[in-house]
């Protein structure tokens, strides 16, 4: 279904012992894992270091340690990765299509941004500003722009935040789609959608504290020392009721 | 489509203007087929042909300092993600000024304070990149180095001016910006830097396109942002400080050409660098013909024209940019 906008050859990450320094303050400590491809999702707390691990996956942000995609260190491997940043402030004159055209800057013309948005059924959005986009649209935007440059891994930092349940759906079932051929790492401050990845990483101040698959992470005791909270204090009003396997 | 109509109006305005240049003057009106026609035809000793000559250099000049204006403002308006950047935040005005001052002071003549003025441009300018460096060269940093230092160097140039008074003649004539006097060399030479500069921009509109996703996408996408914004901001400086040194300071085409391309082109760089082009040399003929016609007989600054054309226009075009929810 995703043929030409998805790869068939997913590729191993590799991070060993990286630890990043942010003027004195260690925001990430000596987080080591390895994943094979598949759909990884980091979870924890506000400013637990998700979003530092993904720009350090990406390429874009110093560290020491070790980190390895697809054979490369990160920065050399920064071509074959596409990065999508929770939220992206472009340029109030820019349209849709310019924001994809800017992510298939170096495949040249061998494709289309009005192909893009065809493919990914957005063609009604042909025209408008960025900017003025509605969060689920914005969202899928970039993730389209993401996907055509056909990357061998994908880091999508919040895919799931500003969206609504029908948009929640939407790109949980694009990235299981897309997770068959290309390695995929998310970062979520929610533990729902832990659920939908085949490994699953917690971080706590820094710390990868807990790295395994869903059902032997994603636990109450665990969940509740990272986050400080009572699943009941959670559950009394949130829609955390409706996943009874928590 | 719409944009292909845009481009196509902005091509004949220019063309309209560029002939309007030809035929207008203190000296003597002609009508546009008048004046080709002397160009063309016109006898080397006749004054008519003469004086049609040096308005083609001086068309050409206006057009070049445009363009180069008008691109030099896009990129660095694209590389620090700043729509209200223009090439003079990066503190080569005020330099230029001061290093054609110091010529002037030192008594140096024709056409030694232009390269002193060129100078001063490009010093100003490293200057600010090697402060800015310190901080780790973020638009942000540049942003705040380029305006500090441009307005201490502003300053001394008030002090330079208060000094010289007297001395400075019709060397005031300068600071206010004048195409007036280009002669054939220096409109030869705008020319082939504007041109070169362009080449170079084009050859790295890639990383520049990817730019419009943000610093961070675009390093993320292999675009090394670093050396994109040095290497596109020295083009900048170098062809800023040269048209500075012809032209004196021009201001606001830098920050205005690129506003209207993207109003009426949209955000992506390869039509954004095509209409910025069209649209600065619109403004800078534009107002180089208005400077010669609205004087009485005396040729006005060119920079007061430029701004009292170019101020209205932002103005227009935030308004209307706000009402459709845009800014």
């Amino acid at each position: 279904m995703l043929e030409g906008f998805s790869n068939s050859n997913p590729c191993d990450i590799r991070v060993e012992d990286v630890t990043v320094k942010v003027e004195d303050t260690i925001v990430l400590r000596g987080v080591s894992f390895k994943v094979e491809g598949g759909l990884t999702a980091f979870i924890g707390p506000n400013g637990a270091g998700k979003t530092t691990l993904l720009r350090v996956l990406a390429g874009i942000l110093d560290y020491t340690g070790v980190v390895s995609l697809c054979g490369l260190d990160a920065r050399r491997a920064r071509r074959l990765t596409s990065y999508v940043p929770a939220y992206l402030q472009a340029d109030p004159y820019a349209k849709v299509e310019d924001v994809l055209e800017a992510y298939l800057y170096d495949v040249g013309s061998s494709r289309d941004p009005l192909d893009v948005l065809r493919f990914f059924g957005l063609e009604r959005l042909r025209g408008r500003r960025f900017n003025s986009l509605s969060g689920g649209e914005h969202k899928l935007v970039l993730i389209a722009g993401a996907l055509a440059r056909n990357p061998r891994v994908l880091l999508l930092d919040e895919p799931f935040s500003h969206l609504d349940i029908a948009n929640q759906v939407k790109v949980a079932k694009l990235i299981r789609e897309v997770s068959r051929g290309t390695t995929i790492v998310m970062a979520v401050h929610e533990p729902l959608y832990a659920s939908i990845a085949d490994l699953v990483g917690v971080i706590s101040s820094g710390r990868l504290v807990a790295f395994g698959r869903p059902e032997e992470v994603v636990k109450r005791n665990m969940l509740e020392g990272v986050y400080g909270v009572t699943l009941e204090e959670v559950a009394l009003g949130s829609r955390l009721l409706v996943v009874p396997s928590l | 489509m719409r944009h292909m109509l845009y481009l196509s109006l902005f091509l004949i305005l220019y063309m309209t203007l560029f002939l309007l240049s030809l035929s207008i003057g203190v000296y003597r009106v002609y009508t546009p087929f008048e004046a080709v026609s002397l160009l063309l035809w016109g006898d080397s000793s006749n004054v008519d042909r003469a004086v049609v000559e040096l308005r083609l250099w001086r068309s050409i000049a206006a057009t070049m300092v445009g363009v180069g204006l008008a691109v030099s403002g896009l990129i660095i308006q694209r590389l620090l993600g700043n729509p209200m950047a223009d090439p003079y935040i990066l503190g080569i005005s005020p330099g230029a000024a001061l290093g054609y001052l110091s010529a002037l002071a030192f008594g140096l003549g024709y056409p030694v304070w232009y390269l002193v003025a060129f100078l001063g441009g490009l010093a100003a300018y490293a200057t600010v990149i090697s402060i800015a460096s310190i901080a780790g060269l973020t638009s942000l940093a540049l942003i705040v180095v380029g305006v500090a230092l441009s307005y201490a160097l502003s300053s001394l140039l008030v002090i330079a001016i208060f000094l010289l008074g007297p001395q400075l003649g019709l060397a005031i004539v300068w600071l206010f910006g004048t195409i007036a006097y280009t002669s054939k060399t220096e409109s030869t030479l705008l020319s082939v830097v504007v041109l070169v500069g362009l080449v170079f921009i084009a050859v790295n509109r890639g990383a520049l396109t990817a730019l419009l996703l943000g610093e961070e996408v675009s390093k993320a996408m292999g675009v090394n942002v670093e050396a994109l914004r040095l290497s596109m901001t020295a083009t900048a400086a170098f062809i800023v400080s040269l048209i500075t040194a012809v032209s004196g300071p021009v201001g606001f085409v830098g920050l205005t050409a690129p506003w209207v391309a993207r109003v009426t082109v949209g955000a992506s760089f390869n039509r954004l660098l095509v209409a910025s082009i069209i649209v600065g040399a619109i403004l800078v003929i534009g107002s180089d013909i208005i400077v010669r016609v609205v004087g009485g007989g005396r040729e006005l600054p060119l920079t007061a024209i430029t701004s009292l054309v170019g101020a209205p226009l932002l103005l227009y075009l935030s308004v209307r940019g706000r009402h459709a929810g845009r800014l």
